[in-house]
C-alpha cells in the first residue's frame, strides 16, 4: 500500500487505529509537519509573539513539540476525535490544536489594529474608470458638494445592517455580509463558513444587502458621525 | 424652469449601479447636476462602496485581555465550521458571531490561517526557521501514545460507563437544547404520551360508564319490582316487600324491559357489579336460572370476596332448591360482612326451612338487632314468633 497516495482523511483514520505503525505516523509527520510549523508561525504572529531571532527558536520548538504531543497523547485521542469530511478539514483541525497549544503556553498580549485605509474614500471608485458615462464621473468629481467631513465608518455601516436585514435568516445574512466586508469572496464564504448556500446565492444576498444599505442611507439622510 | 422632483432612492441606486438605460439616465444626470441633495447622496453611495471594497483582508490581532467568558470556544467554532452542529446550534452560533466581534475575528482568522499554502513572507520565515525535525520523533510519539493511554480496571470502567450513560440520559432528558431540534423525537414522545393517557383514560372512562349504567339499571329495578313472598330469600340491592305485586306480575311492568336493556349495556369486562345486577334481573324478573347463574359466576370471577355476590349466589341456589349450598353461600357472605342485612335474613330463613329451628331463632333475633322497624323486620318477627310457638309445642 502506497501511503503517499492515500487521501488525508484516510491517513488520519489509520493513525487513529490502535494498531497504527511507525510507517503511518511517519507519513503523517511528512505530510503535515510543514503546516504545523506554519500554523505555529501564524498563531504567534496573531498573538504578537516575536518570530525572528535566536531567542524565538526554542519557543517555536517547544510549541511544535507540544502540538505533536497533543496529537499523539492518550493513544492518539486527538485523531480519534477528528470529524472532518473534506480533504482540507484536517488543516482546520490542526489549526485549532495549535491555537489551544499556544493559548496554554504563551503570555497573552493584545493589540487590535484597524485596517489601514490607503486611499481616499472620496475619490470615485475604480469601477467608474470603466464607465462609458463620463458625466457620472464628472458628477462624482464635482466640488458642488463636499462630503470630506462626513465620516462613514465601517462599523456604522455594520450597525445599520441590523436595521436593514430582517427575516428568519437575519443572522446568516448578516454574517455573510460581514465576511464579505472583511474581504472573503462569495466562494470562500459559501465553502468555508458552513453557510449552507451556493456561491451564487451568497453573491446575490450580498448584492441585495448592498442595495438596501444604500437606499437606507439615502432615504434616512443619515448624518455623519 | 420647473424644478424636477428628486428620483426615488431606489432609482438613484439603480442609476449608481448603471442599471438604468436611455432617457432615464439623461434625465437623472441632468437633475443631479442641479440638485445638491442628490449629488450628496451619490457621493455617499460612492463612499460606502469604497468602504465595502477595502483591500486585502487584514489579519486582526488577537485580543488576549478580553474576557473569555461568554465566547464561543474553539472546539464549538470548529464544529460549526465543519458542519457538526445541529440546526439550532448553528443559528445560535451565527447569532453570536454577529454580536461578538471577538468570536467573529476568531472564526475568520481560523479559516484564514487554515490555508495550507504559505504566502511569500511565510515561506521565507519557514526557511529561516532552522529547526530540524528531531530524530526518532515518530518513535517517541508512539511511545508517548501508549504510555498515556488511559487504563482502568474492567469493573470500574464498566461501572463508570454505566454512570456516564445514566448521566448522559439524564442530561438529554432534561436538556431542552437536545429536544428542540429533534422535532421528530419530540413528536414521537408527545404522541406516545398522548396514546398512553388515552388508553388509560379510555379504560377508566369505560369502567365509569359501566358503573353508572349498572347503578341506574338496578335503581330502576328496585323501584319497579317488589318481593311479594315471606318465604324467599332476598337478593342484594335493597329490594322492598309488597304484597300488591301479587295482583300484577313483574313482567307486565312497562319499565322493566328498559331495565334489562340498561343492564345489558352496562356490561363491561372488568365490572363485577354490572354482571351481578343483570344476573339479579334474570333471577327475580325472568326466573331464568341459567342466565342468572352465568352472570353471577362471571361476577364472582371478577370479585371473589364480594359479600353481595355470595348472597345472590345463595339466593340462586335456593331457587335451584339446593338449600345446603344456599346456606353455605349466606354464611360465607356473613363471614365477609357480618352486618349484611339481606344475608342475615336469608340465613335465618334457610336455617328455618332446613329444620334447624334453634339456630334459626338465634339468626332471626340477630337480624332484628340490626333491623327492627322495616317491613322485613315485621316479617322476621313473624318468623320468630312462629318458631317460638313451635318450640313450645
Amino acid at each position: 500500500m502506497d501511503l503517499a497516495k492515500l487521501p488525508n482523511n484516510e491517513i488520519i483514520k489509520l493513525c487513529a487505529r490502535d494498531d497504527r505503525s511507525d510507517t503511518i505516523c511517519s507519513e503523517f509527520v511528512r505530510r503535515f509537519d510543514q503546516f504545523i510549523r506554519l500554523a505555529v508561525i501564524r498563531e504567534c504572529q496573531r498573538k504578537n509573539i516575536s518570530h525572528s531571532g535566536a531567542a524565538a527558536e526554542p519557543v517555536f520548538q517547544d510549541l511544535i513539540q507540544d502540538v505533536y504531543y497533543r496529537l499523539f497523547e492518550k493513544n492518539c485521542k486527538a485523531f480519534k476525535n477528528y470529524k472532518g469530511e473534506s480533504e482540507n478539514s484536517i488543516f482546520l483541525y490542526l489549526m485549532v490544536i495549535v491555537r489551544h497549544t499556544v493559548i496554554n503556553h504563551l503570555v497573552k498580549s493584545s493589540a487590535q489594529k484597524r485596517p489601514v485605509i490607503t486611499r481616499s474614500l472620496d475619490e470615485p471608485v475604480e469601477n467608474f474608470s470603466s464607465f462609458d458615462q463620463p458625466s457620472l464621473l464628472d458628477l462624482m468629481k464635482s466640488d458642488q458638494v463636499d462630503i470630506e467631513n462626513e465620516i462613514i465608518e465601517k462599523e456604522e455601516i455594520l450597525y445599520y445592517l441590523n436595521k436593514i436585514i430582517s427575516g428568519k435568516n437575519k443572522d446568516r445574512d448578516m454574517l455573510i455580509f460581514k465576511l464579505f466586508v472583511d474581504g472573503f469572496l462569495p466562494e470562500d464564504i459559501a465553502s468555508q463558513f458552513n453557510i449552507g448556500l451556493s456561491a451564487k446565492r451568497v453573491s446575490n444576498i450580498i448584492s441585495a444587502i448592498k442595495q438596501e444599505l444604500r437606499i437606507y442611507f439615502i432615504s434616512h439622510n443619515l448624518a455623519p458621525c | 424652469m420647473k424644478k424636477q422632483r428628486c428620483p426615488a432612492p431606489k432609482l438613484l441606486v439603480e442609476f449608481f449601479d448603471r442599471k438604468l438605460s436611455g432617457k432615464k439616465i439623461e434625465k437623472i444626470t441632468e437633475h443631479v447636476k442641479n440638485c445638491q441633495q442628490c449629488l450628496r447622496n451619490l457621493k455617499i453611495m460612492n463612499k460606502i462602496e469604497s468602504i465595502l471594497s477595502m483591500p486585502d483582508y487584514e489579519k486582526p490581532q488577537g485580543n488576549d485581555d478580553e474576557d473569555a467568558r461568554g465566547h464561543i470556544g474553539l472546539d464549538l467554532l470548529y464544529d460549526y465550521l465543519t458542519g457538526n452542529v445541529t440546526e439550532a446550534e448553528k443559528i445560535s452560533v451565527q447569532g453570536h458571531l454577529n454580536s461578538c466581534s471577538h468570536c467573529y475575528q476568531e472564526m475568520t482568522s481560523l479559516v484564514h490561517d487554515s490555508q495550507p499554502v504559505p504566502n511569500y513572507q511565510e515561506t521565507e520565515l519557514l526557511k529561516a526557521m532552522s529547526i530540524p525535525a528531531p530524530e526518532g520523533l515518530v518513535t517517541r510519539l508512539l511511545a508517548l501514545s501508549q504510555a498515556t493511554a488511559r487504563t482502568r480496571p474492567v469493573k470500574a470502567a464498566r461501572i463508570n460507563s454505566i454512570r456516564d450513560r445514566l448521566a448522559d440520559l439524564r442530561e438529554i432528558f432534561f436538556n431542552w437544547a437536545y429536544w428542540e431540534p429533534r422535532l421528530y423525537l419530540r413528536a414521537a414522545f408527545a404522541l406516545t404520551a398522548v396514546l398512553v393517557l388515552f388508553i388509560i383514560g379510555a379504560t377508566q372512562f369505560a369502567y365509569l360508564q359501566s358503573t353508572i349504567l349498572a347503578n341506574r339499571g338496578m335503581a330502576n329495578l328496585t323501584e319497579n319490582y317488589f318481593i311479594d313472598s315471606r318465604s324467599v330469600p332476598r337478593p342484594s340491592g335493597g329490594f322492598e316487600y309488597s304484597e300488591l305485586t301479587r295482583t300484577r306480575g313483574p313482567i307486565d311492568h312497562p319499565e322493566l324491559p328498559q331495565v334489562r336493556s340498561t343492564l345489558q349495556k352496562s356490561l363491561y369486562r372488568k365490572n363485577a357489579r354490572a354482571s351481578q345486577y343483570l344476573a339479579t334481573y334474570y333471577l327475580v324478573i325472568e326466573h331464568n336460572l341459567d342466565q342468572a347463574s352465568q352472570y353471577y359466576h362471571q361476577a364472582l370471577a371478577r370479585d371473589s370476596a364480594n359479600a353481595k355476590i355470595l348472597n345472590d349466589l345463595g339466593s340462586l341456589a335456593w331457587h335451584e332448591q339446593n338449600l345446603s349450598l344456599a346456606l353455605d353461600n349466606f354464611q360465607r357472605a356473613l363471614a365477609i360482612e357480618p352486618d349484611f342485612y339481606e344475608a342475615r335474613y336469608n340465613l335465618a330463613l334457610v336455617l328455618e326451612q332446613l329444620g334447624h329451628f334453634q339456630k334459626a331463632r338465634v339468626a332471626w333475633q340477630n337480624y332484628l338487632l340490626l333491623d327492627h322497624d322495616s317491613d322485613w323486620a315485621r316479617i322476621a318477627q313473624d318468623h320468630l314468633n312462629r318458631l317460638k310457638q313451635v318450640s313450645e309445642f
